[in-house]
């Protein structure tokens, strides 16, 4: 407990060594007076130094500076009133009073001088900032964190998504694939069987017409079936050919009928008879408008395999690409407000530096040192003022230290967040999780998609040169027979191969576009580039020291 | 015919006052008769005579001398004595060496003035009839006045001049516009002496009337007009500048309507095109003190709410600095009652800010500040900078700011003009602080009682000086000027007691500047304090100790 007792006893010695030359009445005043003026004096600065080592979370300034202001007033008063009552003071009375009052003036201006309330303040403000950052990074983690986790998840769902699209598009294609390639070959290979039963009709047909002893054979019942089915199926086509034939064959089933006579009536119309069987067997064999249909839907299946495979690579994973990267942004935002509250953290951090406090306590410490060996105050009142400098920096020390304690701790607590010169390897996971990234693209280049659509591709390199060699082979198979018989046959395969051919390649030109785009797509490259943390990544560690 | 006789007693026909208390000591010269060997030397009323003839006027260590040193000296009623004593004649030069105050600059200047002994005339006229001058008037005569010229000049004219011009300016006494028609009512008495006796009497009374009236008229002064800005009223000033800040206030808006998008709802901060928004300007509603948010220290206005999405612009930015600078000087200038609402225009900025309120951290998008009018008066454009400040609407029109405290060296003329300066400024803080906090009071035996420390903010007297310094500064005072600083003198030793301060006094003289006949004169009268006691301990800044209003 303080007594701030040395300037009384000072001035109490003054008084004594004093009394023998002062009137009576002086004497009695100023007894009175000092006594009055102790009390004053006591209270005016254990008030005030109870204020300014005060460890609470008022501000202190103005009532610091109040304190001072009345303290000094106060005893400026009972300075006054040392010689109240004594009608004419002498020269040492008026002395005496004057220097107690010039001592008292400069022990308060020195005190005022030092701004212990805004210094006191100071070190409070800083305090209260600390434990005030704490609640405020917190929020912050919180919600950043918080809002992270959200556009995370969305980014990662997805990307699941999309990787889920490849996935069933590499096995809806690879399907589609099969089946559409064994459809061409089906009908290549029916395509393929046509010349050789045209082939065998129309050498039947000959080998009878040029042999006589295979006329017995041309004219057997067989035959005979035969060109009856020929006839029935011709009836049904209703041509002239059918019914020339139709006549051939029954004068051929007639007994009396001689072959050599025919010669003269049927000359042409035999000749046509034949053409007509020839065709009739042609389409029997499946040389029909169908044909033609049946490889158009053929190829369509190719087309849409292609289709499908790579429509769904460049449009359902394109989109889960595009909604993924729509959500880029709100993560930019994210990171661009993290990296900003780190660099806010790390300028608060300097600024409330406790090596900082440690100075306004330094300087508070220098003042009152200053203060209370001040050669101008007596040595009494150096007495009182390192009493009360003592009182003041033992509450102040107290608050030095809780402040140096709770700036570690803030600093420990955010050191991996926002403190740090780097961002801790998980809190940057946390924020990134660029692991799940990276996985989710492994798993993608894992399909090996440029390999799948190159195998697509040559899938479909493959059908054009196939159906082109059947056909061409179809046609080689009617070369030995004569021309004016097979040449509408012959027209009419030229007319399928072209078809074919046009379709194939507009096919070709349309599923090699879709490929191609798909490729681009579906790129390691591209699928590294869209998978890429790096440029979020950037930024976040753009606030790095 | 005229005629007259002489005495037989000499004199310089000087009447001073002794100034024991000056230092040096001296006699303070009052009055010139006419017809001493004075006139038309350089010798003023108001000098103070240090010398004769090389011999300073100091007083004789014998007290009981000092009575006959002081009866017998220049301008004493006993002087003639001093001369016959040391067998002086009439005619013969008398040399003065004079203190005169260095008006318009600091202290005093000393100089030598020369005039002869002249003898006590008796002018009398062949009706042996005593006369004022060779060549009359009458002493006793009126010539159709109604006083006789003796009682007149005697009684009337001389200590009028002499209330004057014996440093009438700083009695306290003198009213110029009241002394004016009473110098103005010996017009017609001078124009008779002239018309009907010429002579030196009639001369010097004119010259005496003429100096008189000059001093009393005052002095002109050309003040420029921007130098009575001060005076314009409060409401006057808040209505000017809240009209020019409206203008401005929808100029502004009306140039940005291209670019201003409805500021609510916001953009999602997160979530939200904000490339949609970069860098067109918002609108904010009024944001008033709860919308001020400060994040462990650092001040944000903020504008919005749930629901709506929010805007956050940095106080601390330059540009909200300068705004807020703006404002200051506007509680400065215009009126210190200026609204707290900030009505911003602000360019939303690429990044979006996290603002904790209420322990919860809310999203918003942040912006820059262009303009703002503030408490529905002040606007103040913050894409205008002219040496790193912001000017409200308005501001240029008005008096600029420059009140304050005068550095630590500052002469004491220095201090009395900021004085000055802070009443026209209504600065009372600075005028407070500019008067001293001690105070040396005399007290009964001849000792002082000093007193330290004293809080004159608390105090009642001062609160009353203040108002009457304003009241005057916006009345008949147009200006205070300080036209002269005594040297400092040495109230206290610093050897009076063990520690004691060394006090230094001095003395400044103000004139005040009225307006009178549509001029600008300086004048006195008895509500304005001319004189200013400053002191300074230990060498310190100098301190009005006159505890008194302007």
């Amino acid at each position: 407990m303080a007594s701030y007792d040395r300037h009384a006893a000072e001035l109490r010695a003054r008084f004594v060594a004093l009394r023998d030359t002062l009137p009576i009445t002086e004497v009695a005043a100023l007894d009175s007076g000092l006594n009055a003026l102790d009390s004053v004096r006591y209270n005016a600065l254990n008030e005030l130094a109870f204020a300014a080592a005060d460890d609470g979370d008022d501000r202190m300034k103005s009532k610091v500076e109040g304190l001072i202001a009345s303290g000094r007033q106060n005893v400026s008063n009972a300075i006054s009133n040392l010689l109240r009552g004594v009608a004419s003071p002498s020269l040492a009375g008026l002395a005496f009073a004057n220097q107690a009052g010039v001592e008292a003036g400069r022990f308060f201006d020195g005190l005022a001088a030092l701004n212990l309330g805004a210094a006191r303040d100071a070190l409070q403000v800083t305090a209260e900032n600390i434990e005030w950052e704490t609640k405020i990074l917190d929020s912050k983690w919180s919600e950043l964190s918080s809002q992270d986790r959200d556009l995370l998840s969305q980014e990662l769902d997805a990307w699941k998504k999309a990787n889920d699209i490849l996935k069933d598009a590499v096995a809806k294609g690879t399907s589609l694939k099969a089946d559409a390639l064994k459809r061409v070959v089906d009908i290549n290979q029916r395509i393929r069987d046509i010349p050789k039963t045209v082939g065998e009709i129309a050498k039947s047909v000959f080998d009878a017409l040029g042999l006589p002893e295979g006329l017995s054979t041309f004219l057997s019942s067989e035959m005979g079936k035969a060109g009856k089915k020929v006839i029935d199926d011709m009836e049904v086509m209703g041509s002239p050919a059918g019914d020339t034939a139709k006549e051939l064959v029954f004068h051929v089933g007639d007994s009396t009928f001689r072959i050599m006579d025919a010669g003269a009536w049927t000359g042409d119309a035999l000749k046509m008879a034949v053409k007509g069987a020839i065709q009739a067997a042609a389409r029997k064999a499946g040389l029909d408008p169908q044909i033609a249909g049946d490889c158009f839907t053929a190829l369509g299946y190719v087309s849409d395999w292609i289709k499908n495979a790579a429509g769904t690579l460049v449009g359902p994973y394109v989109e889960q690409v595009r909604a993924v990267k729509a959500l880029m942004p709100g993560q930019g935002a994210v990171v661009v407000v993290f990296s900003n509250t780190r660099k806010e953290a790390f300028d608060f951090m300097q600024r409330n530096d406790p090596a900082v406090a440690q100075k306004q306590f330094d300087d508070i410490k220098d003042g009152l040192s200053k203060w209370a060996s001040n050669s101008s105050l007596p040595p009494g009142l150096q007495g009182d003022a390192a009493e009360f400098a003592g009182v003041v920096l033992s509450g102040l020390s107290n608050r030095m230290s809780k402040l140096n304690a709770d700036y570690q701790q803030l600093f420990d607590n955010f050191k991996p967040i926002f403190l740090g010169t780097k961002i801790d390897p998980d809190v940057e996971e946390k924020l990134m999780q660029a692991r799940s990234w990276n996985d989710l693209q492994s798993g993608i280049t894992g399909l090996r998609l440029p390999d799948v659509l190159a195998d697509w591709s040559n899938g479909v390199q493959t059908v054009r040169p196939m159906l082109a060699d059947t056909l061409t082979q179809l046609q080689n198979n009617l070369a030995g027979l004569p021309l004016d018989i097979v040449s509408d046959l012959v027209t009419q395969l030229a007319k399928l191969q072209t078809d074919i051919m046009s379709k194939l390649d507009s096919m070709a030109s349309e599923t090699g576009r879709q490929l191609d785009d798909a490729k681009k797509v579906v790129s390691d490259d591209q699928v590294k580039q869209d998978f890429s943390r790096q440029p979020m990544l950037d930024a976040l560690r753009g606030s790095e020291r | 015919m005229d005629g007259g006789t002489t005495e037989p007693e000499i004199s310089t026909r000087l009447q001073t006052v002794e100034r024991l208390d000056e230092v040096p000591c001296c006699l303070r010269v009052t009055w010139i008769a006419w017809d001493s060997g004075f006139r038309g030397s350089d010798l003023r009323i108001g000098d103070r005579i240090v010398a004769v003839n090389g011999t300073a006027f100091a007083l004789p260590s014998n007290p009981s001398d000092r009575g006959k040193r002081v009866s017998q000296a220049v301008g004493q009623y006993d002087e003639p004595q001093f001369w016959a004593n040391a067998g002086a004649h009439a005619g013969q030069t008398v040399r003065l060496t004079v203190r005169r105050r260095n008006r318009g600059g600091t202290g005093w200047q000393q100089l030598e003035v020369a005039g002869t002994l002249q003898p006590k005339a008796n002018y009398r006229d062949s009706d042996n009839e005593p006369l004022m001058c060779p060549g009359g008037p009458r002493q006793m005569g009126r010539d159709d006045f109604d006083e006789s010229w003796s009682s007149w000049y005697d009684s009337t004219f001389v200590p009028k001049i002499v209330s004057i011009l014996d440093e009438g300016w700083r009695t306290g006494r003198v009213v110029c516009r009241f002394e004016m028609k009473e110098i103005a009512a010996f017009q017609p008495r001078v124009d008779f002496l002239a018309q009907h006796y010429p002579g030196a009497f009639a001369a010097s009374v004119a010259a005496d009337c003429a100096a008189a009236a000059a001093l009393v008229r005052g002095t002109e002064y050309d003040l420029p007009p921007d130098a009575l800005k001060y005076r314009q009223a409060s409401d006057e000033r808040v209505q000017q500048v809240a009209g020019v800040g409206q203008q401005a206030w929808t100029a502004m808006r009306q140039t940005l309507a291209a670019q201003t998008i409805e500021a609510f709802p916001t953009i999602d901060p997160i979530r939200g095109d904000r490339d949609s928004v970069i860098g067109k300007f918002v609108v904010l509603p009024p944001i008033a003190n709860q919308d001020w948010v400060s994040e462990a220290g650092h001040n944000y206005l903020t504008s919005g709410g749930d629901g709506q999405g929010w805007y956050f612009a940095d106080a601390e930015s330059d540009a909200a600095l300068r705004m807020l600078r703006a404002t200051a000087r506007y509680g400065d200038i215009v009126s210190p009652n200026l609204g707290e609402s900030y009505e911003l225009i602000g360019r939303i900025q690429r990044d979006p800010r996290l603002l904790v309120m209420n322990q919860k951290a809310i999203w918003g998008m942040q912006i820059d500040i262009v303009g703002a009018l503030v408490g529905g008066q002040m606007f103040v454009d913050l894409n205008q900078q002219q040496d790193g400040e912001s000017r409200f609407a308005g501001e240029s029109d008005l008096m600029a700011r420059t009140a304050r405290l005068p550095p630590a060296d500052a002469p004491p003329g220095a201090v009395i003009a900021a004085m000055v300066q802070a009443i026209k400024e209504d600065d009372r803080s600075t005028w407070l602080a500019l008067f001293a906090n001690w105070q040396i009071t005399p007290v009964d035996g001849g000792g002082f009682l000093l007193q330290t420390g004293i809080d004159r903010s608390q105090d009642a007297e001062m609160n009353e000086q203040w108002d009457a310094s304003r009241t005057s500064i916006l009345g008949r005072v147009f200006d205070a000027r300080v036209v002269w600083v005594d040297d400092p003198a040495v109230r206290m030793t610093g050897k009076e007691f063990p520690g004691a301060p060394m006090i230094e006094e001095t003395e400044v003289e103000v004139e005040f500047i009225g307006q009178f006949d549509g001029a600008f004169r300086g004048f006195v009268d008895v509500t304005v304090y001319p004189l200013w006691r400053l002191q300074r301990t230990d060498g310190g800044p100098w301190r009005i100790a006159s505890v008194q209003d302007l």
